[in-house]
């Protein structure tokens, strides 16, 4: 088996043991063997219903909302060539979490619930057209940076608008929610609503991965050796928008787990591009899985959400990369 | 001059009312400004329309319960600047204006009439309702009322069929929050003869995963028709586990206006639950 099946192969053995392990913690203290058998489905019904419709769907909510940031950031940072490159970053995922809040708030949601994803990706994907749009004119990964953390501050300041003109407290702590990232009750059906649109994202991102190889080249060789880099480009901000509005429309904005997960995994490939994305996809799952578990398990009297824990974890880990690159470059 | 001369008359007898609830009519406060929807309620309530210079913006909405009589009456924004601009002879207020603001109002000589803290239906420690509703009626001039009114309350409170077969209640708003012991919501549930289905105390997120275990007799849904308030997108009242409760036949709903402040109108939702009117 090759390094990378094998990285892959731990990946998913490891993210499969979280998310069992995430199944045994919850507000009622539940016997291992109880959770195990409702696990199997032989456990009285009240059981199954805790193992399978609250806490199953938390633990795989956490997964997939990591993972799409995860592959997302490593399709952007391949895209961008530039490691700093990350959903939340460039004010992707603020981006489709303002818009989300937008249609929550004017109750656009009301006509159909596919109205809140659909309007996450339209955010998602506003922001990264932009950024590749700048992507060209700009060659500067610096002028770049700055114009994610301009379009996050721009998504802030509109959303804390939103906050300022909340009718009650109850809109205003979802809006607060949308801002910070949480899994709590999340249910199945909440999964399957962005379920389709995670796949198509993913699935865009994969299918291209080959040319994101290529661009490590510079982009006048990745087109000498026949990339359609206009192609590249579009399906790229396609599918990261796309993964980015629909982890967003599950679980909020949750930063900077988008930039760990491709750094630590990077050695291990090479520093290939394209063989990062399915590893970093599962780390950065992995990572957020156990983050939730953290959130639940601290003792604190109102429940940590998890986008602060991810932040707490990720933004030391984003300064880290950067002085870095720093002492790289001089 | 002269206003301020009046003014400061205003201020003495009004000073002075406090210690002698039975004032009299001449020292009727004429010119009462209200900061916020909960100190509105009494005031549309006790004090006579032409007492009222100006009431706060959110008494007309949904979750007012004196919504009606306050159709017209003129708003203010609970500004310090605003209030002041209407040369007030009371300023009455819950919570409007922010925590600094008797202090503010009072050293401006203008007397603040404070609407307490409920926290009991009726018993004999701080915060009965009929005790609040003595303190608001003599402080707007009209203890009459105020009597009146208790005497109402305490009528109706004794004629509720309570709930005697040990049955429970889970309270539950939009936003997935319940409330256990040591809040007026809890004493409402005890009034009306339930037990809490929520026995930790305060104000938390429903207990979802035991309510895949227990189903609670009744649930008492409240805020559920008040249109501004959107399912908050990550309540538990939203889990299928959770809806599933609300929605099997046992659901009592409560207007927001009965329980969005401690009042006379927290007797709507006891009646209401005590009957078990299941929608």
């Amino acid at each position: 088996m090759s390094d990378q099946g094998r990285l892959n192969l731990i990946l998913v053995v490891a993210s499969a043991a979280a998310i069992f392990a995430a199944c045994f913690i919850g507000s009622t203290p539940l016997p291992a063997e109880r959770v195990i058998a409702a696990f199997f489905g032989t456990g009285i019904s009240g059981d199954q219903l805790v193992v399978w419709s609250i806490r199953l769907p938390r633990a795989l909510s956490a997964f997939l909302v990591g993972a799409a940031l995860g592959l997302s950031g490593a399709a952007l940072q391949g895209l961008l060539r530039n490691p700093l490159a990350e959903p939340g970053v460039l004010g992707v995922s603020a981006s489709a979490s303002l818009a989300a809040t937008f249609s929550l708030y004017y109750g656009l949601v009301a006509l159909s619930p596919l109205i809140l994803p659909i309007s996450a990706i339209i955010g998602a994907l506003a922001a990264t057209t932009l950024l590749a749009v700048a992507a060209i004119r700009t060659r500067s990964v610096v002028t770049l940076i700055l114009i994610g953390v301009g379009l996050s501050s721009f998504a802030g300041a509109a959303m804390s608008l939103l906050m300022n003109l909340a009718p009650n407290p109850f809109s205003l702590s979802d809006m607060i929610n949308w801002m910070l990232g949480s899994v709590a009750n999340r249910s199945l059906n909440d999964i399957a609503l962005v379920l389709p649109f995670l796949i198509a994202g993913a699935a865009t991102l994969l299918v291209t991965s080959r040319g994101l190889s290529a661009l490590t080249l510079g982009e006048e060789a990745a087109a000498g050796v026949g990339l359609n880099l206009r192609r590249q480009r579009i399906l790229t901000v396609l599918g990261a928008g796309i993964t980015t509005g629909a982890s967003v429309a599950l679980a909020g904005a949750i930063g900077f787990v988008g930039i760990v997960a491709p750094h630590i995994v990077r050695p291990f490939v090479g520093y290939d591009p394209a063989r990062t994305l399915v590893p970093s996809a599962l780390l950065s799952g992995l990572i957020l899985v156990i983050a939730d578990i953290g959130v639940r398990v601290a003792p604190t009297t109102n429940e940590l959400k998890l986008g602060v824990v991810a932040a707490l974890i990720g933004a030391p880990a984003f300064a880290w990369i950067a002085m870095q690159r720093r002492t790289v470059n001089g | 001059m002269k206003w301020s001369a009046i003014l400061l008359c205003a201020v003495v007898l009004v000073g002075c009312s406090v210690e002698h609830p039975t004032r009299p009519d001449a020292a009727l406060p004429m010119r009462i400004v209200s900061l916020d929807y909960c100190a509105d309620q009494y005031v549309l309530r006790l004090a006579d329309r032409n007492q009222i210079l100006a009431i706060s913006p959110n008494a007309v909405s949904d979750f007012s319960y004196m919504r009606e009589t306050a159709t017209g009456v003129p708003t203010v924004r609970p500004s310090a600047e605003d209030v002041l601009a209407l040369r007030p002879d009371l300023v009455v207020r819950s919570f409007g204006g922010g925590p600094n603001a008797s202090t503010f109002f009072e050293r401006a000589g203008v007397p603040v009439l404070q609407v307490g803290w409920a926290s009991n239906v009726d018993s004999e420690e701080m915060g009965s309702i009929p005790s609040l509703i003595e303190h608001m009626a003599s402080g707007l001039g009209h203890p009459d009322r105020g009597d009146a009114l208790v005497a109402s309350f305490r009528r109706r409170l004794v004629a509720v069929r309570k709930q005697s077969g040990g049955e429970n209640a889970l309270y539950m708003t939009p936003s997935g929050v319940t409330t256990g012991p040591g809040s007026l919501v809890h004493e409402m549930l005890v009034a009306a003869g339930y037990q809490n289905f929520q026995e930790d105390p305060g104000w938390r997120s429903i207990p979802l995963e035991r309510l895949a275990y227990e189903q609670p007799d009744i649930v008492a849904a409240a805020f559920f028709e008040a249109i501004t308030n959107h399912t908050d997108a990550w309540s538990a009242s939203r889990h299928p586990v959770a809806r599933q409760q609300i929605h099997n036949g046992n659901r009592v709903a409560l207007q927001g206006a009965w329980t969005a402040c401690g009042g006379w109108f927290i007797m709507d939702a006891i009646e209401a639950l005590a009957d078990g009117s299941i929608e």
